[in-house]
């Protein structure tokens, strides 16, 4: 068992988190103590975000995109117990398509949200609607096209609608990790019963890993916040991962993990075969699995960190793995130089601010 | 079921006289603004008027977030007067904040465009906008040469641009045909090389990107160099008499406008 699995995220380890960040977004000149006074204790709602309990998460072994995908996605479904909740609701999925490259592997492969389609369908779900407001891409429908997902969904008789073009619904946050106070969200994602967040296990470049909690920012509408998403890095990439997916907290997670992207990603990495999908119901804990997949420390990636103290269960230790053990099926993802210590075992602290003119990604 | 880009485009419009980003939604500056332009329409006009801010500005989204970048084009859309010259004073005096340097995202700190939404970073397509609607409205003004600047600094190695940088950690990103499309409508005046860069890189680059937004723009912006792509003019139609862009406002305002007589109005005299 890696000493991970039964550790919990102690005070002084959450204060050197919240350290770093005081650190990071430039509180040059003052003293430890003075920028913890100046970090609020609970910057959440705690009737919105009540403490985070035991959660369960499938991890299943997926060698490529050609077998059974529906069975396993209906069998990782069903193993986190994912049934009632779906039966007659709508439901929208949340692929990351971010850009498109076709000789990369950016965006969740569009069979696994095909084949995610057809297994909401077959566990009852009324209406299954796929959506995406792509972050460095104005024109969506060039990437819906070019990626193969029009023509899958296509196939399996299921609407694509922009995120960014939606009619919208303003929305007042329920965590207080920026400024912003509010979002402007897409309608069809605010309405939807079940909203299901589905990124490509990525590592990336301004916050160590990508997956279903910064696979929110794909919601927030480009036409309101511009592309990229480029507010969302002036409040703060990690403040904003927290404040997006406190908003829009999906209730499942799906992560693409059987061809990740490693080194620089989100975009301009390059493909690694890990072989797994990652389902649950608890973003921060299929978060926090599928970082550990990687080879990574998901209580040294910093958002994950924070989000573990109120979206979510961040403790290895309190997240039941069903199907593969995650201990033996780490495969480390190449990551980039500043990003070292947020390997499994690393010590020292990684996070890296991200530059005003960064990309949404 | 209409097949031509002005015809779909004219029933999108709503009650109020604007136009949605998507059909069926609530009148918005941007989709309004280009519409406007595209019809020679009236109510639109009379839509953007109604819905300027005291300070010249149009604005969508939260106050907290203030997108201001469908500005210029509603300048553009306007018809001469007071109302456009305050939309113009508001461009001049809305640019986006210079940065410090960093390494990771080079670029030149001297340079300053326009963002999407206000005090934060410039753009490819904010900036060409608004550099755009300066030399056809503004053409004295020296924001322009920030506006050059700009376009010279973000150009993609062999030219055109991607959605604002053009290079992350010592990676070159590639020019994009929507943004190239965009910049090239700025530099439209330009003789320096970095015009014929862009047109060559969408005459390279567009049938690999089959969308309306792009297609639509990069027509829009060739037919205003009076150098249009009848292959490209061709598959664009087509794809208007298919998908009716999706209904996708925008994407049909550009079309209608590359392929009619509205191109006259984001033609710079050169």
């Amino acid at each position: 068992m890696n000493p991970l699995f039964g550790r919990r995220l102690s005070r002084r380890r959450f204060l050197i988190r919240a350290a770093e960040v005081g650190l990071a977004t430039g509180a040059v000149g003052l003293g430890i103590g003075a920028i913890l006074e100046r970090i609020p204790r609970s910057p959440w709602d705690p009737k919105a975000f009540p403490p985070p309990g035991r959660a369960k998460v499938a991890v299943l072994k997926a060698s490529s995109y050609n077998g059974d995908l529906e069975g396993m996605v209906l069998e990782g479904l069903q193993a986190v117990g994912v049934g009632a909740e779906v039966r007659g609701a709508s439901v929208l999925l949340k692929p990351n398509m971010v850009e498109f490259d076709p000789s990369s592997v950016i965006n969740t492969d569009p069979r696994l949200v095909a084949a995610t389609v057809a297994a909401m369908k077959r566990l009852g779900a009324r209406a299954v609607t796929v959506g995406e407001g792509p972050g460095h891409r104005r024109d969506t429908q060039y990437v819906v096209q070019q990626s193969g997902l029009r023509d899958l969904l296509r196939d399996v008789q299921t609407p694509f609608v922009d995120l960014n073009s939606a009619a919208l619904t303003r929305v007042s946050l329920r965590s207080s990790w920026t400024q912003l106070g509010e979002l402007w969200l897409p309608t069809p994602v605010v309405e939807a019963d079940v909203v299901v967040s589905m990124p490509k296990m990525k590592t990336h470049h301004w916050g160590g890993v990508t997956l279903s909690l910064k696979n929110m920012f794909g919601v927030v509408p480009g036409r309101i916040y511009g592309w990229p998403k480029n507010v969302l890095h002036w409040a703060g990439l990690q403040e904003s991962i927290l404040d997006v997916a406190g908003a829009v907290k999906p209730h499942i997670a799906i992560v693409d993990g059987i061809v990740g992207m490693q080194g620089d990603g989100p975009i301009k990495g390059t493909s690694i075969q890990a072989g797994h999908l990652v389902i649950g119901t608890d973003p921060v804990a299929v978060d926090a699995t599928a970082a550990y997949l990687m080879g990574v420390d998901p209580t040294r990636v910093t958002y994950l960190a924070d989000a573990a103290r109120f979206l979510g269960q961040g403790d290895l230790g309190k997240i039941t793995q069903v199907g593969e053990d995650p201990t033996r099926s780490v495969t480390d993802f190449k990551l980039r130089p500043e990003f070292e210590g947020l390997r499994l075992g690393a010590t020292g602290g990684s996070h890296v601010a991200d530059p005003a003119h960064a990309a949404g990604g | 079921m209409s097949t031509d880009a002005a015809q779909v485009l004219a029933t999108l419009q709503n009650g109020d006289g604007g136009f949605p980003p998507s059909a069926g939604g609530t009148s918005e500056p941007e989709p309004t603004a280009l519409a406007a332009i595209a019809l020679d329409n009236s109510a639109a006009r009379s839509w953007l008027e109604s819905h300027q801010r005291s300070d010249g500005g149009f604005i969508v989204g939260p106050d907290s977030v203030l997108n201001d970048s469908p500005t210029p084009l509603a300048a553009l859309a306007l018809a001469p007067g007071d109302r456009r010259d305050r939309a113009l004073d508001y461009v001049v005096q809305h640019q986006a904040p210079q940065l410090g340097p960093d390494d990771r995202i080079p670029h030149d700190v001297n340079t300053r465009g326009w963002g999407w939404t206000s005090r934060t970073f410039g753009w490819v397509e904010p900036s060409a906008r608004a550099l755009l609607v300066l030399k056809l409205l503004r053409p004295n003004v020296q924001q322009i040469a920030d506006g050059n600047a700009v376009m010279t600094d973000r150009e993609c190695q062999g030219g055109g641009w991607n959605y604002g940088n053009k290079e992350v950690f010592g990676t070159q990103y590639e020019p994009f045909l929507q943004t190239t499309a965009a910049g090239l409508m700025g530099v439209q005046d330009r003789t320096d090389g970095i015009r014929e860069r862009a047109v060559a890189v969408i005459q390279r680059i567009w049938p690999n990107e089959p969308g309306g937004l792009g297609w639509a723009m990069a027509s829009a912006a060739l037919h205003a160099l009076e150098r249009p792509d009848v292959d490209l003019d061709a598959e664009l139609a087509a794809l208007v008499a298919q998908t009716q862009l999706y209904g996708d406002t925008v994407a049909l305002a550009w079309a209608a406008i590359a392929l009619g007589p509205a191109i006259q109005t984001i033609r710079i005299t050169r």
